[in-house]
């Protein structure tokens, strides 16, 4: 008698998409380790950087794309999963606020951060807990729209499962980087300034690495601590490799 | 060993002594209202209790104010406003838990128990003994010897309930 | 109605605090506390009477104001009416002090100085000089409003306008409530400049912005108090040395005695009845606490071209046509988590952004990152090479001059396979 496996439906976002493919690649594992099956449907951007450049109908147009294909891809009633903050605060709130639909509020009821959903496992004793021993010192820093949605302390909680592993700080000031506002010229200026106090608390921490979810953190973390920044995904994979 | 002022407030009778001295030896004057220590009554209870500054280690006046006019000092253990920096803002007033520094307005300055630079006045002359200054630690152990001696009296009525039935 | 318009201050007070806590020491069942949560509740109820009832609530307050035979009630329909209603009652004074209060330094303030008044905060004036210790959002100790519930009480009534002191200087103060059924204003007051500009100057004039009428006495109290409770740790950003221009108001020599003082009640719309029919209409439940301060990132960099700021006062200058863009914006949406109330001020933000651009249009150089998937799959395309060419300083200098995108920043790396084609290639 064959297991039927449970699926998951996979927004992955452009950073991991075309940037950082590791962080899509390691949170697939990490799900299949879970018994999952990933599916990954077709996608666009999901117009979050359209919509704070003013691209409205760009914006729409993405939005309706990604709308009907996550739709369908969950229909069977699967969970959709994200592992960008951004995307996933554009998928289940901008979304609706600005493009309402009955398909909005589909993909916006059945949307999850991928850490959130793995602390929702492991309360329901449902979560993988095989995680080899990790002697590592990390910095968590918590994305603004992780906070804003008011999932700010998720990762660290996931994190804390593997044995050996210690959170040496976790910081929840903002980085200054507001997706690609600080990279522009107007605003650069600016955006050092706010990014000061966290390069302050890495140099203070003195950690091995730096953890978080948004990609624009990651950068800005990288661009004045000189530290490695990765996914709290990509730690997950390595626990369960080590196991 | 710094030490603290232990409050047992069931031995308190309210008389209002302890703010009369306060007032007199940091003011000058007899005026409960620039006294550091206030007791909150329920007359009606006959509940009376000595309400003065905890001298937090982590104290919230000390994180919230703005020019740093509040610090600890360890020598005594007990937490100090500098009037010359304080700006009389009252965000210590607002935040702590326990109301235990109050605005002069008349010379707009925070007024808080200052331990008396180690002898403190209540100490002295509070009759019953409500207040006392004691080593950290001997709060500790005067609770727990009173809570033995309960169980220990316990314990012998149960031995000579057991022996009566038996 | 003995005459006397009922004016309460409300200051930090350790005396409730004190005795809850005393109570809570003293009892041997434990009281759960009024929590945060409650205070919260308690004080959306009130802001959403106001907000839904304003019209009604501005002609009750009318009203029962004008039963007070001793306080004269002025309406400005905008700020330009309002400078005028002021500038009449003046005469030939032309010395102000106000307070720290939003509406007045934000919207009046400038106006005022136009007309040839020579305006003070005289909140400023408080303090000694000192030396600014919590300079930034990182640097307040984030303590729980939770513990602030009994920390501000009324400790002043002025019930009598009658000072020993009378200085030739008009009073322009912006209240914190006020109440509809009995005309009762009320103040937070962290120094003293308020119940001094209440009982000193010669004219006194009580600026009510109509979002700040609610129904009664006790919610008025119970609103101020939450702009104490709320509001406090953004306090501590706005308190600059003095810096500020100032003037010594205790300098100005007493009046002879048996002086008439004017008491004023200008009751100020300024764009706010506009907003009922509006989407931005959520701004009227603002009850003017600053919490949104608190954390925004980007809020000092504004503090100190005289205005009182907070990311609704940036959002509501630019509905009022005062500020020129939203585009300071990070979106980050730290004032949504801190608003008491729950204004979803990010989303109005967007909806302004939105309207600005409709307005303005966008130059071609923002239009090139209307489409950024697009130069994402061109990257991974171009695959090393557009790697090789972002880290070479004569591309970069290239870039910020198209995109604006300033050449020292960290950009990513493009991967030379995307994700979905590793997982495609992965099926088979």
């Amino acid at each position: 008698m064959g297991e039927q496996k449970k699926k998951i439906v996979y927004y992955a976002g452009c950073f991991a998409n075309y940037y950082d493919p590791e962080i899509g690649k390691s949170f697939i594992e990490v799900m299949e380790r879970n018994g999952f099956e990933v599916i990954i449907p077709d996608e666009k951007c999901c117009g979050m950087p359209m919509l704070a450049n003013g691209n409205v109908k760009g914006a729409a147009k993405n939005v309706k794309f990604n709308l009907k294909s996550l739709t369908r891809a969950a229909s069977p009633g699967y969970d959709i999963l994200t592992t960008c903050p951004s995307c996933n605060l554009m998928l289940r709130s901008e979304c609706v606020t600005f493009f309402d639909s009955e398909e909005a509020r589909f993909v916006s009821e059945h949307i999850y951060d991928a850490s959130e959903y793995l602390n929702k496992l492991n309360r329901k004793g449902e979560l993988n807990t095989k995680f080899g021993r990790m002697d590592l010192k990390v910095f968590y820093h918590a994305p603004c729209h992780m906070k804003v949605q008011d999932l700010t302390y998720e990762s660290v909680n996931l994190l804390k499962l593997i044995p050996g592993l210690s959170v040496v700080k976790v910081n929840t000031a903002c980085c200054g980087m507001g997706g690609s506002y600080g990279m522009k010229k107007v605003n650069y200026d600016l955006a050092i300034e706010i990014a000061g106090k966290v390069w302050e608390e890495v140099k203070t921490a003195q950690p091995d690495k730096g953890v978080t979810e948004c990609g624009g953190c990651k950068l800005q973390i990288e661009a004045g601590t000189g530290i490695n920044v990765v996914h709290p995904q990509m730690l997950l994979r390595e626990a369960y490799g080590s196991y | 060993m710094a030490k603290v002022l232990m409050i047992d407030y069931e031995k308190c009778t309210g008389c209002r002594l302890c703010e009369m001295v306060c007032s007199v030896y940091h003011e000058g004057v007899v005026n409960p209202e620039l006294s550091r220590i206030k007791i909150v009554k329920w007359e009606w209870e006959g509940r009376y209790v000595p309400m003065a500054c905890q001298q937090c280690t982590s104290a919230p006046c000390m994180a919230i104010c703005p020019v740093k006019a509040v610090s600890r000092d360890e020598n005594l253990g007990r937490v100090m406003v500098d009037s010359d920096l304080c700006i009389g803002c009252r965000m210590c007033v607002a935040v702590c838990p326990f109301g235990g520094a109050k605005f002069d307005s008349a010379n707009k300055q925070i007024i808080k128990c200052d331990l008396c630079d180690g002898d403190p006045q209540c100490v002295r002359f509070c009759e019953v003994g409500a207040i006392q200054y004691v080593e950290a630690e001997e709060v500790t152990t005067v609770k727990q010897r009173a809570a033995a001696e309960k169980f220990s009296g316990l314990l012998q009525k149960v031995a000579s309930a057991i022996a009566e039935v038996s | 109605m003995n005459g006397i318009l009922p004016v309460s201050v409300l200051e930090p007070t350790a005396e409730q605090t004190q005795r809850q806590t005393a109570e809570i020491f003293s009892r041997k069942e434990k009281e759960a506390k009024p929590d945060v949560e409650a205070i919260k509740a308690q004080l959306r109820e009130i802001r959403e009477y106001s907000s839904a009832n304003l019209p009604s609530l501005v002609n009750q307050f009318r009203e029962s104001v004008s039963k007070y035979p001793g306080v004269k009630v002025g309406v400005a329909e905008n700020a330009s009416q309002a400078i005028k209603y002021i500038n009449e009652v003046a005469g030939e004074t032309k010395l102000v002090s106000i307070n720290k209060s939003t509406v007045v330094t934000n919207e009046l303030r400038s106006g005022l100085e136009s007309t040839g008044f020579k305006v003070y905060i005289r909140y400023f004036k408080e303090f000694k000089d000192f030396d600014k210790v919590i300079q930034d959002y990182w640097q307040l100790p984030g303590l729980s409003s939770q513990g602030l519930g009994q920390s501000f009480e009324i400790t002043t009534k002025i019930a009598q306008l009658e000072a020993t002191e009378v200085r030739d200087y008009i009073a322009v103060v912006g209240v914190n409530a006020v109440s509809a059924e009995d005309g009762q204003v009320f103040f937070l007051q962290h120094f003293s400049n308020i119940s001094e500009d209440l009982n000193e100057a010669k004219k006194v004039i009580l600026v009510v912005a109509i979002d700040k009428i609610v129904k009664n006495w006790e919610d008025a109290a119970f609103q101020t108090k939450c702009n104490g409770i709320f509001g406090l740790e953004s306090m501590t950003l706005d308190l600059e040395s003095r810096v500020v221009e100032q003037y010594d108001f205790e300098k100005l020599p007493p009046l002879p005695q048996g002086q008439k003082r004017e008491v004023h009640v200008l009751i100020l719309d300024n764009g706010r009845s506009a907003l009922l029919s509006g989407a931005q209409r959520d701004l009227l439940l603002c009850l003017g606490c600053r919490a949104c301060v608190r954390q925004c990132p980007i809020g000092h960099h504004f503090v100190g071209d005289g205005k009182v700021w907070s990311p609704k006062s940036y959002l509501w200058s630019f509905l009022l046509g005062t500020n020129p863009s939203t585009e300071a914006c990070i979106h980050c949406g730290r004032c949504y988590v801190e608003c008491p109330v729950d204004i979803d001020l990010p989303t109005l933000m967007w909806r302004a952004q939105f309207e600005h651009y409709a307005r303005h249009g966008r130059t071609p150089k923002k239009r090139l990152l209307d489409y950024p998937e697009l130069l994402a799959e061109l990257g991974c395309l171009a695959g090393p090479i557009a790697n090789w060419a972002i880290a070479k300083p004569v591309f970069r200098r290239l870039i910020e001059t198209m995109a604006g995108i300033h050449r020292e920043a960290h950009m990513p790396t493009f991967h030379h396979e995307s994700l979905r084609k590793w997982a495609s290639k992965r099926k088979r």
